[in-house]
């Protein structure tokens, strides 16, 4: 071995090493913050929809959709796929439990427009979450790179519903665990 | 002991030995990539006694192409944390004004409990 390819070999490693110690140091602290931004934001839109006297400061709906915004903002750090598969099996469940999802979906009570409105922050909400779930672990984010053109390939073959189902199904999960926080 | 709180156990448990296996799979690479590195310096020790540490650093300087890259990744890290410092400063400095206004509407305004600057609460780092 020459010392120019020692070098190199050494700058290599040197480079992987501080990749490492990116993914898992300062790419953390960045989507940490860029989804809590989405998350702000989000509670940000549905206070000014309360503010114009479209529903109560004091509703069962608003307390509970800006409650849930509180909650994935105060933990964002911390929530991992690991978290929610394990959270979602090792805790009872118990037969009144309600997720947020089923409470205003089937709510007859609200307003068209305003379960609308309700619905929608808390799936920007949920869709930031899986965000935050996929961007922090390198393995899932190396998942989907390689999914992504799979997807793409197979929905050229079989037709552009296949991409959509596809999508749906793998949010679809992340989706009914947070939608349960 | 509540049904609860055994599988409040069950997950901190879970969770801790997840966390362990992560934190030993990032540190284990950390040191993995040393060691190889070593390792490579180790191969030249006895058959090519010029290679020190100062040759390494002669050849890095020498060669720009080699050198220019990491200048550039250097002083990106250094902008991205002089910005990322000016944007919690410019966080706080909005945050008492935006809670005093919606207090004035909402009285029972509950909070994500984060710090001034929209950072983790300490009280909440598991």
């Amino acid at each position: 071995m020459t010392i120019e390819t020692a070098f190199y070999t050494v700058e290599f490693w040197f480079s992987v090493a501080l990749l490492i110690i990116f993914l898992y140091g300062p790419w953390q602290k960045f989507i940490e913050s860029a989804v809590r931004q989405k998350l702000f934001k989000a509670r940000d839109d549905l206070f000014v929809y309360a503010a114009e006297g479209n529903i109560s400061f004091d509703s069962e709906h608003y307390l509970r959709v800006r409650g849930s915004l509180n909650k994935f903002i105060r933990f964002a750090h911390a929530m991992t796929w690991v978290d929610i598969v394990v959270g979602r099996n090792v805790f009872p469940k118990s037969e009144s439990e309600t997720g947020l999802n089923s409470l205003l979906i089937g709510d007859e009570t609200l307003e068209c427009s305003v379960r609308d409105n309700l619905n929608n922050t808390i799936a920007l909400g949920i869709s930031a979450m899986i965000l935050l779930i996929v961007f922090r672990s390198p393995f899932l984010m190396l998942a989907s790179v390689c999914l992504i053109p799979i997807m793409k390939f197979v929905s050229f073959l079989n037709g552009k519903d296949y991409q959509a189902k596809s999508k749906k199904f793998v949010g679809g999960f992340l989706y009914s665990e947070l939608s349960h926080i | 002991m509540s049904e609860e709180d055994r599988a409040a156990e069950r997950f901190f448990v879970i969770t801790k030995i997840f966390s362990l296996i992560e934190k030993a799979l990032k540190y284990g690479s950390i040191i993995a990539c040393s060691y190889i590195g070593y390792l490579t310096i180790g191969e030249l020790a006895g058959r090519e006694t010029d290679a020190t540490l100062a040759l390494f650093l002669d050849l890095a300087t020498k060669e720009k192409k080699t050198l220019l890259p990491w200048v550039l990744v250097l002083a990106c890290a250094i902008w991205a944390y002089v910005e990322r410092d000016l944007r919690l400063r410019k966080i706080a400095y909005f945050h008492d004004q935006n809670k005093k206004l919606e207090k004035i509407l909402d009285d029972k305004r509950s909070s994500s409990n984060l710090t001034k600057n929209g950072l983790t609460n300490p009280k909440d780092k598991l």
